[in-house]
Order: structure tokens, then sequence, then C-alpha cells
């Protein structure tokens, strides 16, 4: 009795070995993972840390863009509620040089793209001056003029659609009580006003992203510079040719840049002041691409033109770079 | 730094999964449990009738509901992308005639057919399912008609000295024409010829000349034609020639801007629909209130000719609730629901019971037209392509109007681009 007593003890205390033995090989096994990272290098631990940031983007943005790539690719047809697709190669490209609408359209989006960016960059430029140099005002006007910028693109909309309404719009009033217009006008639906009323409203909104930018940029421009210069007998113009624009060329880029990137994708406020409206005489790519897509179930002409959006604007962006950048 | 890397590691990391487990248990949840029956409305919001009606089911049901409200403009592309999209998100959608086709036509929406009794069917007319059929099988359920007529203000025409109703369009640009050399500064009529809305008026002109827009036989477009010609220079003219035309009817999207401005007393007559008696009749927006009267919509080769809308619900292909969301359907489609919703929204009920309600009648005076209209009244054009036919030829239209193109130009390059569109 005794011995089958010792020997069950035995075994119970050879298995509790054996599972000690485990946990302390597990144990090891965590510490060596623990040890690793901890080994790490601070670039490698960087990397590590990025790397949710980076699966995130890579899902968020790579995946759609291959996407819509591949969906440009193809034409997109449906049945029994499922996306069925044929290749067809680039297709949907050379169609476009077949669509009688296509020049009109593509005018319209670069004069719309770079009106409203000179406007933007002239006007932010002018913004930024009149604040640095400490003009009347510009202490309150510095806390309003990100308003604009601040406001949701479709409630922008909405309210510059109030603004040109030809029923009651405070546009009208004003214009006519100044005696510069007879009657009231249908800004948005007139051909010759629409496209014009849109580059103002789009100039209106994006103007205080640049002026912030060039602001911050002036103030980087170092005072010392002026003073010298000005004790070489350079004049407020020489000053502004020779200094303030040279130092901030690199920031004139990026708002160039940006602003057109930007610009040529605005669909928010043309959709909602005009659809592409009236006569096409405000149709720009990226309402015709949405145009396309969504209420013709064109997918893969509609993908075919959002491409043509970003050749376009890798073409705008590598001349901005020529132009200004050479030195950077 | 390197002693708390592991830390640092787990920390982040753990929140990158949480964030991604918070992705994933979100769209397991739409699924619901066996228990827990709910159903996923997309909807409109505006009345608030729709959305309390909702409510108003998930206390008498006890299924739970979920109601997303998109404005009326955005609701076909929003569907679209839900849809194209492969999403079980809703249960109950809304259609009308153009839309359950071309929906129905890409696989989207479930058949009805198995769901709809022949006593549930004798509650409605035979025409509201024929309207959300396609290729024989039903895909949507009849809610409400939203029936253009012709609306005029009795005010002007009295002020005017006016005491006929003009029966054809020739008497109405008459009509209109002695409004505004008797009225100073009322126009005498408007339609809505926004962008992608002019192809609308343009199906009523249409037929009131003896056309049609679509050759469904032969699936070819029918409206370049002598009838097609007529009713495009006749708008043309209203405009140009005899300016009779109020300016902003370029502005109107749709029947809803129509009836706003309509409603402040800008012109005098409209064909147009429900949205003028609602907004005109309505004292907190309206300057006309109790001034608005219905009559039969003018004729020309007919003693009239109409359009109708017929606004029903649907179920998605995918959804995961379809006994749920027909139990809805049915709720919101018995008498009692439709005569509230005929009270509350002024939409035209199309449960026969409803409709031919004394109280119904009697708040709403032009239901009582109803009847008469709906005998020259034909449905929505439909068609596989329905959105993108019309978009194309409302840029002719509206291009013809405005004088840039003449009728015949304008309704021969729409039938090219048509034709484009359909590959033949």
């Amino acid at each position: 009795m005794d011995r089958k007593l010792a020997i069950e003890t035995k075994e119970v205390m050879d298995n509790l070995d054996q599972k000690n033995i485990g946990i302390k090989q597990k144990e090891k096994k965590r510490f060596n993972l623990r040890n690793r990272i901890d080994r790490l290098s601070e670039s490698s631990t960087a990397k590590l840390y990025i790397f949710p940031t980076n699966a995130v983007l890579i899902l968020a943005i790579l995946f759609p863009l291959l996407y819509a790539l591949f969906l440009s690719l193809t034409k997109v047809e449906f049945a029994q509620g499922n996306l069925e697709y044929t290749f067809v190669g680039v297709n949907n490209f050379l169609e476009m040089f077949r669509d009688p609408r296509i020049p009109k359209i593509l005018i319209q989006t670069l004069t719309f793209t770079l009106i409203s960016v000179v406007g933007t960059v002239a006007i932010g430029f002018g913004i930024a001056l009149t604040i640095h140099h400490g003009a009347w005002g510009a202490g309150l006007f510095k806390r309003l003029f990100l308003l604009p910028w601040a406001l949701s693109n479709v409630v922008n909309g909405l309210m510059w659609q109030w603004m040109y309404s030809g029923n009651n719009g405070i546009i009208n009033e004003i214009l006519s009580k100044l005696g510069f217009i007879d009657g009231y006008k249908m800004w948005l639906v007139e051909e010759a006003t629409a496209m014009g009323a849109l580059i103002f409203a789009d100039i209106w909104k994006s103007t205080p992203f640049a002026a912030l930018l060039l602001l911050a940029a002036l103030q980087t421009v170092p005072k010392d510079l002026y003073e010298a210069s000005k004790v070489d007998g350079a004049g407020a113009f020489t000053q502004f040719t020779k200094i303030v624009l040279p130092t901030i060329k690199p920031v004139i880029l990026v708002v160039l840049v940006t602003q057109t990137m930007w610009t040529l994708r605005v669909f928010d406020l043309i959709w909602v002041l005009t659809q592409g409206g009236p006569m096409d005489s405000t149709m720009t790519l990226n309402i015709y691409a949405y145009e396309n897509a969504f209420r013709s179930f064109n997918i893969g002409y509609g993908s075919a033109l959002a491409y043509v959006i970003t050749f376009i604007t890798l073409i705008f962006t590598f001349i901005y770079i020529r132009l200004l950048g050479k030195e950077n | 730094m390197k002693k708390n890397g592991f830390k640092l590691f787990l920390t982040v990391f753990s929140i990158f999964v949480f964030l991604l487990a918070g992705c994933s248990s979100s769209s397991e949840s739409s699924g619901g449990s066996e228990d827990e029956r709910e159903v996923n409305i997309l909807y409109i919001g505006d009345p608030e009738f729709w959305e309390n009606q909702a409510k108003e089911f998930e206390e008498e049901t006890g299924i739970e509901v979920n109601y997303e409200s998109v404005p009326f403009g955005q609701l076909h592309d929003n569907m679209f992308t839900v849809f194209s999209g492969g999403s079980s998100d809703y249960d109950v959608v809304h259609v009308r005639d153009d839309w359950a086709t071309e929906f129905a036509s890409m696989g989207f929406l479930e058949p009805l057919d198995e769901y709809v009794t022949e006593e549930l069917k004798s509650e409605f007319p035979e025409s509201s399912f024929e309207a959300l059929s396609h290729d024989g099988s039903l895909y949507g359920f009849p809610r409400y008609t939203w029936l253009w007529q012709y609306y005029y203000n009795k005010d002007v025409f009295t002020q005017a000295g006016i005491e006929n109703v003009p029966e054809t369009w020739d008497e109405l640009v008459e009509t209109s024409k002695i409004i505004q050399e008797e009225v100073d500064g009322m126009y005498g009529y408007a339609e809505a010829y926004g962008q992608r809305f002019a192809v609308t008026p343009f199906i009523v002109h249409l037929r009131a000349e003896g056309g049609q827009f679509w050759d469904y036989e032969k699936d070819l477009p029918k409206f370049n034609s002598s009838e097609g010609v007529n009713a495009l220079q006749f708008m043309q003219d209203m405009n140009l020639k005899h300016k009779v035309l109020h300016p902003l009817s370029f502005e109107f999207s749709g029947t809803g801007p129509l009836a706003e401005v309509f409603a402040q007393g800008q012109f005098a007559m409209s064909v147009a629909t429900p949205n003028i008696p609602l907004m005109s009749n309505d004292p907190a927006i309206s300057k006309v209130t109790g001034q608005i009267e219905a009559a039969l919509i003018p004729g020309s080769a007919d003693k009239s000719a109409g359009y109708a809308e017929t606004g029903g619900m649907a179920i998605p292909a995918n959804s995961k609730n379809k006994d749920e969301a027909f139990e809805f359907i049915k709720f919101a489609t018995s008498a009692e629901q439709e005569k509230k919703m005929a009270l509350e929204t002024g939409n035209i009920p199309l449960n026969l019971t409803a409709l031919n309600d004394s109280e119904v009648i009697e708040k709403y005076p032009h239901f009582g037209f109803v009847d008469e209209q709906l005998k020259y009244t034909k449905g929505l054009f439909k068609h596989e392509k329905t959105t993108e036919i019309q978009d194309e030829v409302a840029r002719f239209v509206v291009e013809a109007v405005n004088g840039k193109k003449s009728p015949e130009d304008a309704l021969k390059e729409a039938e090219e681009s048509v034709l484009k569109i359909l590959n033949k």
C-alpha cells in the first residue's frame, strides 16, 4: 500500500516538474521576443511602431488606387446583384478621344483650376502680406480669415447657392442696390456667369489656407536681411523680389501644388451649385467621372476619367517643381 | 528607451488590433442575432412622418427599426453605391417606377411576388403594381402616387380678370400673357428646367402632343418625332417668343424648388407635383395660402396628358431581414397608415380605402381631380439605363429651350446620343 502511494506521489511530482519546465520554456520564449524587441535599434523600433499606421494607409490608399486602376481597364456590368468585370485594356482611355463632350470638359477643368489657383495664391499672398506688415485691422482679420476654410464643403456650397440665388440672393440684392445690375441675375443658370460664380466661391473657400502658409513663410524671413538690404539701398520692391520671394519659394511651391491638387478635385461645391450645368458650361472631369460611375453606371469609364485627373495633377506638379523647385 | 520599447509596442499594437476589431464587430453586429428582430430602412427624412411611422411600427411589433434618411435628390446615387458595394445594411429602400426597373435589372432587388397575396393586391390599383414591375416580376410595393397636376393661383386670375381655366397649352400661353399685362411683377407660368430635370416637362409636353418617349417593343427612343419637335418648339416659344416662362425655371432642379417660389406668389400657374399645394397651403412658408386651385392638365392632341410617379418600397436582394422588411411594408401600406400619410404629408395614397376616405378628400380638394387626371396619365419612363438616358436627353432639351439649338437638331442629337448609350 505504502509502495503504491510512493509510486503515485512520484508520478505526480514528475508531472509537476514537466509542467514547470513547460512554463519556464514558454517564459524564456516570451522574454526572448521581448528582449529582441527591446534590443532593436531606434530606427527599427520606429519602423515597428509605424507599421500599424502604414498598414492602415496601404489598405485605405493603395488598395483603392489599385482597384480603381483595375476598374479603369475593365467594363463593369451587374448580374444578379454581382459585379462582372470584362477586361477591355485601355479602351476606356481611348473612349475619351471619341467622346465629343471631353474637349469642352477638359478645357473647363483647366480653366477652373488655373484661374482658381492663381486667384487663390494671389489673394492669399495679399492677405499674408497685409497681416505680416500689421496693417490696420490685421489683428482681427488674422482671427477671422480662417473661417471660410473651416466650413465644410457642402455647407460652403449651400451658402453660396443661397447667396447667388436668382430669387432672393444677397449678391443680387447688393449689386442691384448699388446699381451695377438692373434686375436679379441667374448667376448659376446662365452660361456667361456660372463658371465665374463657381471660381469665385472656390477662391473664397481656398484662400485662407494659402494665406496661412504664406504668412508662416513670411515670418521665417530673417529681419537681418531686410536691414542689411536697406543699408545697401534696396527699396521695398527690391526687398520683395530679391529677399522675400527667393526665401519663401519652397512654400509657394507647396501652396501651388496643394491648391492645384485640391482644385482639380473640387466636387462638392460644383455638385451643389450647378451639377455641371447649365448646358455643360461648368462640367469638370470630376463631375463627369462621378456622373459616369454613379449615375450612368459606367464604372470603368468613370474610373478611367478619375485616373486622367490624377495624371493631370502629376503633370502640374512636375511643371511647378521644374519652374520653382530647381534650387531646392 | 529600449527597455520601455516592448511595452510601447504592445500598447500601439493593442490599439491597432482594437481598431480593427471595432471595424469587424460593427459589420458583424448588423446581422443581428436570432432573438433580436430588426429592420434597417433607407428612406427620405422630410417630412418627419416617415420616421415617426417607423417608430410606431417598432412600438407595435417590437421589431427594432434603424432608420437612415437621405435627401431625395441624393437617394438614387446613394442606393447605387450601397448596392454595387454588395452591402446588406438595408432591408427597406424607396423606389419609384424607373429605379425599380434600373435596380431590378442589375439584380439588386428582391422579387416580391411570393410575399404579395391576392388579397393584399386587391387593396391597390393594378396599374401601381405594373409600374413597379420588371420582366414580369414585382420589385416594389406601391405606397403613393406623385401625380402631376395643373395648379393655378385663383386670386391672380381674378386680378387679371380671367374667368376660365385654360384647357389647351395655347390657351395657357394666352392666359399667361394677360396675367403678365394685368398683374404687375407676376409671371404667367414656370416649369422645372434644371440640368437633369428638364426631360420630365418635355415628356409631359410630348404626351400632350400625342407623342411617346420610348418604343418599348423595339427598345428604341421614339421622342425624335414630329410630336417631339412640336413639344420642344412649344417649350422654346414659351421661353423666347412668348416670354411667359419665369426665368427661375432654369434654376429649378425639381418641383420642390419650383413650389417654393410658387408659394412666394411669383408666378400664377404650373404643371407640377403635389409639392405645389403642400407648400402653398403651409402658412409658415407661403404668401398664397388658400389661393391655389387644381384642374386638369391642359391638352393639345388629346384632352389632357399627364405624368405620375409611383412611389414604393423595395427589399434589397442582400437584405438579411426580408421577412421583417415585408412586415414593415405591410404595416406602412395598410389603409390606416396610408390615410395618416395622406393627411400628414399630402401624398396621394394608393391604398384605395385611404384614397376614397372622406376625411382625406375633404382636407385635399385637389385629390378630387386625381381620378380624372389619372385617365390621361402615364407613368415614368422605365429602362435599365433610365438615369443615363434621361440625363442625356435633358441636356439637349435645355439647349433647345434656351435657343442654343433648334428643336429638330436637339432631338436628333439626343437620339444619336441615346442610341450610342444603347450600343445601337
